[in-house]
């Protein structure tokens, strides 16, 4: 048992903690929450490191996967005698800038002709471990991981937190960072080459009602502390629109080089 | 050249010399010591055997042999023990010997300044020059704020030896540890050198630091041999054992030779006869510096502020262009300010022997090695003994005679031990205190443990029975979150960003000279600033006088013109102390006692131009920059009115019974909460209250709980005062009991031109302690 002494000074630290935090976003209080499980398309996953949930869902309608497999033969190297490669798209969602968990790892790939993506979300911290085990067990099946500057985010990322949970990392797909032949691309005819900014020059379209990426893991740890999915399924929604963005971009970049 | 007769002549000379006046007022005699030399049971390898060889040493001395014997055997130890008794070998020896021994070893190696990891990377280096094996095994570097990006990643991927600082390892190592799996997997040893710094808010920031290192260490399956290296304090074990939370042992027989040592007392004369006034201590150190110099005797200064630095320095040279014009270029400054690259050169030319003295603030205290000294002349008391013995330490040989001149202040305290020379020399130097488990502190260090790694039942192990009650207020603040039996950081905020370990930031101004092309000549941190580089004062650098033009609060930029003047500049500083809430208040026996939120403000208003030499003041300036603040948390206590009339019917002024137990309150508050003198601060004022009322306050940003702990425990807080004023032997009150040495100002003051502040009335202080605990 503590002394009474320090039950005081506790009491006391808690008073100043208190003051010091800003008050929280208020809650929406006029609709209903929404649990993880009413997500659409939501399943439960297990493997060794824990379990995680998966958001799997057919994208066909937003690019044909011909359009894709078209743009790999002009952009990705095949290896000598080798057949077409098969590649993977990947836009990692974190908890902070650095050396914080990440939550949610988006991915989008052809398989058996339909476009499918599937996201691996963590329903708290404790799931990281389990994403990071099944993303690496995904990627394993591919020749490319496509990212947009992954080369010095997302991969490097995905490897120290794979240290941090003491996880050997068995994939080890080619990287193709769209970033930089964008950049080769387009530096000169445009403002600048973040993703949104090639959303409206290059492939024409403005994101409506997005969650601006900054926001990203506020919501996320909103959502830790109250369970509700609501502004979730918003990040959810940003990180589709990021990987389907990549394969439009990736597509453009092979027409503009083949002109 | 014999030195044992230059010394002894020197003293001999001047007191036989016509100008001498008497101000020798002690001198002790510090026998000689052998060397104990011993053998390390541990087996020293070939290799190792001949770098020590090229180093010059081919024996051991005991204390030596036994830190080998103990780091080598997987022991946590500590080492106290003289200034140049070779404590880096002790280190050095058994993690070469583990490099040599398993390729893929590494060692830390944590330094309280950036300055003193560069220089035991220098250190290391020369010992691996000998042989070009162990030149290739070790691959060592400072990693700190200054290592550029490139080079970080090549460190932590392929070093074996890190060299860093606290600071780093808490905000830019523990944070990203995945990064340094390689390195932390076999880390064999962590060297947490000059473990004496490591003391108050500063040290039990430390403390939690290391402790959240040990944590990532059981994460990546290490248990390294803990290795601390200490000046004299009064409680090293102590120290030790808190600052890494495990058994440690202690090694305090020094085992290295010391020639004799003459400590000499030597207070500045009165200027005539029935003045009280001295002549200034600045001018008499800086004869006396400068009648060494002549003899040869390469001699240290340690000076209480930078300005008195570059004073002492200016000084001498003007003295020695007209005696000795050969000798001008054999003297420098030292002091917080200079840049990197002229401290090196600096600290080069006092250990080749080509610079024969030096003026220096407390920057010299700690550990840069430059070698040993002939002489060391202290002008004025360093406010503690630890310090005061650590400047002597600068001089001596190993077997010549040494010389160490205290030099006062013309100031009561200074005075006071000057004519008790028993007090001087008997008391043991200060209790290094730290309280990690602060709770305040325990929160910021949880927040990052918990960022790092979740927290989990194991962690009360290592941070204590506060873990639980911390992390719940952790988790009722939303900081964390609790996911089954683990507690995760659950917020996008960097803990670490909000926690700094020391009171002082390290946030710095450039000081640039644009005389002619613009250039940097300087640097001050931002607390400073105000009070060194104000518009229109003097700021002085290698001992010539420059004018500050402008200061760029924004910018961070003081801009200053060479002009060459025959005065320097005080600032003149208005503090004050504003109460902002009261949070708890209770009557207790004649006094009304609380604590709440208060601001500190403190402000450059004007400066006064002092002539050099005579001290004569020729004029005022002044000053127009916005106020400092400090929001922090306060502890006071308002006596009744009865008070003050029954204290003035007793013949005693009510201030000065106020202000001295205000005095012994910042002597004893630290040892009931936990803290360091300087992590307080104190006034006595009445524009608070309408009434004079004393104000204790933490020194730190929103407060650490000093002032609301010693709250709830005053009344036994003031039982104990009586008992320090009583049992003090003196007569009419010493720096021990009411008086207090000044702590914290006089960092930029010259303390020549002031008299300090005079040591309060015992008996007021007795009458009024003695009256509250009565009616209590
Ligand atoms: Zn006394």
């Amino acid at each position: 048992m503590l002394e009474e002494s320090i039950k005081q000074r506790i009491e006391n630290l808690r008073l100043v903690l208190r003051e010091r935090t800003p008050a929280a976003i208020t809650a929406d209080t006029d609709n209903e929450p929404l649990s993880v499980k009413d997500l659409e398309d939501v399943s439960e996953v297990e493997c060794g490191k824990g379990g995680c949930l998966l958001i799997e869902k057919q994208v066909d309608r937003y690019l044909s996967s011909e359009a894709l497999t078209n743009a790999a033969e002009t952009l990705l190297e095949i290896e000598d005698g080798g057949s077409a490669p098969t590649f993977i798209f990947l836009d990692l969602e974190t908890t902070g800038f650095s050396a914080t968990p990440l939550f949610l790892a988006g991915t989008l790939f052809i398989r058996k002709g339909h476009l499918k993506m599937m996201q691996f979300l963590a329903r708290d911290y404790s799931e990281e471990g389990a994403i990071i085990a099944m993303l690496d067990e995904l990627l394993a099946d591919f020749d490319f991981c496509i990212t947009f500057n992954g080369k010095s985010f997302d991969v490097p990322y995905v490897r120290e937190r794979a240290k941090y949970h003491k996880i050997d990392l068995k994939a080890a797909p080619r990287q193709f960072d769209l970033l930089h032949p964008a950049r080769r691309m387009w530096k000169h005819s445009l403002p600048n080459c973040r993703l949104v900014t090639l959303e409206w020059h290059i492939l024409g379209r403005r994101r409506i009602g997005d969650v601006p990426g900054w926001e990203v893991p506020c919501i996320y740890h909103d959502f830790v502390h109250t369970k509700d999915a609501r502004k979730l399924r918003d990040v959810l929604r940003h990180n589709l629109i990021d990987v389907v963005s990549m394969a439009e971009l990736f597509v453009s970049l092979a027409g503009a080089a083949k002109c | 050249m014999e030195k044992t007769t230059h010394i002894s002549n020197f003293l001999e000379n001047i007191q036989s010399s016509d100008g001498y006046r008497g101000q020798i007022a002690h001198i002790n005699q510090i026998p000689p010591k052998d060397a104990v030399y011993q053998e390390p049971q541990t087996p020293i390898s070939p290799t190792v055997r001949s770098a020590l060889k090229t180093l010059g040493i081919s024996s051991l001395y005991s204390h030596q042999a036994k830190a080998i014997d103990l780091i080598s055997g997987g022991k946590n130890t500590s080492i106290v023990t003289s200034t140049a008794s070779g404590k880096t070998i002790c280190y050095n020896v058994p993690v070469l010997e583990s490099l040599i021994a398993d390729p893929k070893a590494t060692a830390l190696f944590l330094f309280p300044t950036k300055a003193l990891a560069q220089d035991q990377l220098r250190v290391l280096g020369h010992f691996c020059s000998a042989d070009a094996a162990l030149q290739d095994l070790v691959r060592a570097g400072t990693y700190d704020g200054d290592t550029p990006r490139e080079t970080r990643r090549k460190l932590r991927n392929e070093a074996n030896v890190i060299l860093t600082n606290p600071d780093m390892l808490h905000q830019g190592i523990l944070p990203y540890h995945s990064r340094w799996s390689r390195f932390f997997s076999s880390l064999r040893y962590v060297v947490v050198d000059e473990m004496h710094t490591y003391r108050g808010i500063f040290g039990s920031n430390v403390a939690n630091v290391l402790r959240r290192l040990r944590r990532i260490l059981k994460h990546y399956g290490a248990t390294p041999t803990f290795v601390l290296c200490s000046a004299t304090i009064a409680n090293p074990d102590e120290l030790a054992e808190t600052l890494i939370g495990d058994t440690c042992e202690v090694i305090s027989t020094d085992g290295s030779p010391r020639g004799p040592k003459l400590f000499v007392l030597w207070n500045p004369p009165f200027l005539g006869a029935g003045s009280m006034d001295r002549k200034s201590s600045n001018v008499e150190a800086h004869e006396l510096m400068v009648r060494l110099i002549e003899e040869g005797i390469q001699t240290i200064t340690f000076t209480k502020a930078r300005v008195v630095a570059e004073l002492v320095l200016r000084y001498v040279r003007d003295a020695l262009s007209r005696r000795n014009p050969q000798l001008v270029k054999k003297v420098s400054a030292y002091r917080a300010g200079y840049l990197p690259e002229e401290r090196r050169a600096i600290e080069k030319a006092l250990f080749s022997g080509e610079l024969l003295g030096v003026a220096s603030t407390n920057a010299l205290e700690l550990g840069i090695d430059v070698g040993s000294l002939d002489a060391s002349i202290i002008v004025g008391f360093p406010g503690t003994i630890a310090s005061t013995w650590q400047q002597a330490g600068r001089a001596g040989r190993k077997s010549d005679e040494a010389l160490v001149l205290f030099v006062p202040y013309n100031d009561p305290i200074d005075q006071y031990l000057i004519r008790h020379p028993d007090y001087f020399f008997g008391q043991t130097p200060e209790n290094a205190v730290i309280d990690p488990v602060n709770p305040y502190i325990l929160a910021g260090h949880l927040s990052c443990a918990a960022f790092e790694l979740p927290l989990s039942q194991e962690d009360e192990a290592i941070f204590g029975k506060l873990t639980q009650p911390v992390t719940a207020v952790l988790e009722d603040v939303k900081k964390v979150k609790k996911i089954d039996d683990r507690t995760y950081w659950a917020t996008t905020e960097f803990p670490a960003a909000g926690v700094g370990l020391r009171t002082i930031s390290d946030d710095t101004f450039t000081i640039v000279d644009r005389t002619g092309p613009e250039s940097v000549i300087g640097v001050v941190d931002a607390i400073s600033a105000p009070e060194l580089v104000y518009p229109e004062g003097v700021y002085m650098h290698d001992g010539a006088t420059y004018l500050v033009r402008e200061l760029d609060l924004d910018g961070k930029v003081a801009y200053v013109e060479r002009k060459e003047v025959d005065y320097y500049t005080q600032p003149i500083l208005d503090s004050s102390i504003r109460v902002k809430a009261e949070r708890k208040s209770a009557a207790w026996s004649d006094l009304n006692i609380s604590y709440g939120d208060a601001t500190v403000s403190w402000k450059t208003t004007s400066f006064k131009k002092i002539k050099f030499y005579s001290l004569d003041s020729i004029g005022y300036g002044s000053v127009d920059i916005p106020t400092q603040h400090l929001e922090t948390v306060s502890l006071w206590l308002c006596p009744d009115k009865e008070v003050a009339s029954y204290l003035k019917k007793k013949g005693k002024n009510p201030v000065e019974g106020l202000v001295a137990l205000k005095n012994v309150l910042i002597n004893i508050l630290p040892l009931f909460v936990m803290c360091d003198r300087k992590d307080i601060g104190g006034i006595v004022e009445s524009s608070n209250l309408g009434s004079p009322a004393i104000f204790l306050y933490d020194r730190f940003k929103g407060g650490l709980g000093f002032c609301e702990k010693g709250y709830g425990l005053l009344p036994g807080i003031i039982r104990e005062v009586l008992h320090v004023i009583e049992d003090c032997p003196c007569e009419s009150g010493c720096p021990s009991c009411v008086g207090l040495p000044v702590l914290i100002p006089a960092q930029h003051q010259d303390p020549d031109p002031g008299h300090g502040f005079p040591i309060p009335d015992k008996e007021a202080a007795v009458l009024l302690v003695g009256r509250i605990l009565d009616n209590a």
